[in-house]
C-alpha cells in the first residue's frame, strides 16, 4: 500500500507495511515453530496486526449522531438510528473482520425459513 | 496451567482412583491431553481393567485457588440427573474435590468416540447423509427430557441464585445492567435491548437448563449424538434460554445456511424437541435467540474490559473487544424488519 503522498517524516516501510510483515512473520515463521499452547496466541497477535493495518488504512468515519440512549426512542427515531448504526457497525467488521456482513438480515431470514 | 497438576495426574494415581472405586484391578496408559491451555482440563486414557480394555476422560479444575462457576460435585448431580433423565451424556465412574489425590478436583467419565471441534462435526455430517438431522433431532429430544425435570432436583449451590422474578426479567434486567457497564455505550445492542423490551414472550415455569449447549460441546460420530458435554454453566432457566443458543452464527464455523450448529435446520431440533414432549414457540425461541446473541457480545466486550483492568490480561481477551462487532451484526440482523 503506497501512499499517494510520500510522508518524508517517516520512511518506508509504512506502518501499515510493518504491520503486514510482523503478521505474516507471526503466521508463516513464529506459529509453525511454537508449542501448541501457545500457537493460538500467536495466531491471534497476526490477526490483531491485519486489524490495525487495516484500521490505519481505512478512511475515517463520521460519527454519527446519536441521542445518549436509543433504549426509549420512538419508533420513528428508533428506525432512523438503524440505518446509521447499521452502517457504523458495518464501518468496524470492514477493520476487524472484513466479509462478516455478507451474512444479512435476508440471508439469515432465508436460513430460518 | 496443566504443569502445576501434571506432577499428581500421572497413569499409577488413576489407576490407583479406579482400581479403588470399580473393584478391580485397573492398570491405566496412554495419556492424551485433548485441551492445552483451557481452564480446565481433559484427558483421555485406555484402563485394562481384569484384561479388558476401556476408555475414559478426566475432567480436572486446575488447583489455583480461581473461583469456579460450578464445583465438582456439583457437576457430577447435574450429569447424574440428565443421565436419569435419559439424556445422552458422558457416564460418571468417579469423582472427588479432594485436591491431594490427582492435584485438583476432577470427574472421571466413560470415553464416548466421535468428534468435538465444530468444523469436524460440520464436515462429518456433510458426508454422513441424515447425520445432520439426526443430531439435531437427538439434542432436541435431549433437552426436552432436561428441561422436564424439576428444579427441585438441582443441585443447591451457594454463588447460584435461581431468578426471582421470569427468567425474562432476569434477562431484561441484566441486560439494563451491564449495558450500562460497557466501557464505550453500544448504540446497536441500546436498539437491541429496546426490541427485546418492546417484544417480551409470556412467562412460562422455570426448569433446569444446560446453558451451553451447541457445536462445540457435543460429541458426534456416525451413529448421530455422542454426549452433551460441559455442564458447567447449567442452571435454572426458561426452555427457549437453553434451545436458541444452539442457534448463533458462531457455533456454525461459517457454515452460515444451516441454522443449527452448521449441520442442521431448525425445524430437525423442533421435530425431536416435540418427541420428546417439549412445547415449541417460533417467537419465544426467536426472543432468546436475540437475547442470547446481545449476552455473548456483552461476554466479549466485557473480556476487553477484564483485559484493559488487569483482571485477566491476555491477548485473547483484547481480541475479544474486537470481536464485539460480529455480535452486533448478528444481533441487527435478527431484529431488522421485526
Amino acid at each position: 500500500m503506497v501512499p499517494e503522498q510520500p510522508d518524508l517524516r517517516s520512511d518506508r516501510p509504512s506502518a501499515v507495511e510493518l504491520l503486514e510483515i510482523v503478521a505474516e512473520t507471526l503466521r508463516d515463521v513464529v506459529v509453525p515453530a511454537t508449542a501448541p499452547a501457545a500457537q493460538h496466541q500467536a495466531r491471534v497477535a497476526a490477526n490483531l496486526c491485519r486489524i490495525l493495518a487495516r484500521e490505519l488504512a481505512a478512511d475515517e468515519l463520521a460519527e454519527p449522531e446519536l441521542a445518549s440512549s436509543l433504549v426509549d426512542a420512538d419508533d420513528e427515531a428508533a428506525s432512523a438510528a438503524f440505518t446509521h448504526v447499521k452502517a457504523l457497525v458495518r464501518a468496524k467488521l470492514a477493520i476487524n473482520k472484513p466479509g462478516y456482513d455478507a451474512h444479512d438480515a435476508a440471508a439469515e431470514a432465508d436460513v430460518i425459513a | 496451567m496443566s504443569s502445576r497438576n501434571s506432577d499428581l495426574l500421572t497413569a499409577e494415581r488413576l489407576g490407583a482412583v479406579l482400581t479403588k472405586q470399580l473393584g478391580a484391578d485397573v492398570q491405566v496408559h496412554d495419556l492424551a491431553p485433548v485441551t492445552a491451555g483451557a481452564r480446565r482440563i481433559n484427558v483421555l486414557f485406555d484402563a485394562t481393567i481384569d484384561g479388558t480394555e476401556q476408555g475414559f476422560c478426566i475432567t480436572q479444575q486446575p488447583n489455583t485457588g480461581e473461583a469456579f462457576a460450578r464445583s465438582i460435585p456439583a457437576e457430577v448431580q447435574w450429569l447424574r440427573n440428565a443421565h436419569r433423565a435419559g439424556m445422552r451424556v458422558a457416564e460418571v465412574v468417579a469423582a472427588s474435590d479432594d485436591s491431594s489425590i490427582l492435584g485438583g478436583p476432577f470427574l472421571i467419565s466413560r470415553k464416548i468416540h466421535g468428534e468435538t471441534i465444530p468444523k469436524k462435526v460440520i464436515e462429518l455430517c456433510a458426508a454422513t447423509p441424515g447425520l445432520g438431522t439426526k443430531v439435531a433431532h437427538e439434542i432436541g429430544a435431549s433437552m426436552a427430557l432436561l428441561h422436564a425435570t424439576s428444579i427441585d432436583d438441582v443441585p443447591e449451590e451457594e454463588d447460584i441464585e435461581p431468578p426471582t422474578g421470569t427468567a425474562v426479567e432476569a434477562a431484561l434486567e441484566w441486560a439494563d445492567t451491564e449495558l450500562a457497564d460497557l466501557l464505550q455505550r453500544s448504540p446497536a445492542f441500546e436498539l437491541v435491548q429496546r426490541w427485546l423490551i418492546r417484544n417480551q414472550p409470556s412467562a412460562v415455569p422455570l426448569c433446569p437448563i444446560h446453558g451451553d449447549v451447541r457445536n462445540g460441546n457435543i460429541i458426534v460420530n456416525a451413529d448421530g449424538l455422542g454426549a452433551i458435554l460441559d455442564w458447567e454453566t447449567a442452571h435454572i432457566g426458561e426452555p427457549f434460554e437453553d434451545v436458541a443458543w444452539l442457534a448463533q452464527r458462531m457455533w456454525r464455523a461459517r457454515n452460515d445456511q444451516l441454522e443449527i450448529g452448521g449441520f442442521a435446520n431448525r425445524s430437525d431440533l423442533r421435530a425431536g424437541y416435540e418427541s420428546a414432549g417439549g412445547e415449541w414457540d417460533e417467537d419465544r425461541f426467536h426472543w432468546w435467540k436475540v437475547f442470547r446473541t446481545l449476552w455473548w457480545g456483552v461476554g466479549l466486550a466485557r473480556q476487553g474490559r477484564q483485559h484493559l483492568d488487569g483482571t485477566f490480561r491476555s491477548i485473547i481477551m483484547a481480541a475479544s473487544g474486537r470481536r464485539v462487532a460480529e455480535l452486533e451484526w448478528d444481533a441487527l440482523c435478527l431484529i431488522e424488519g421485526r
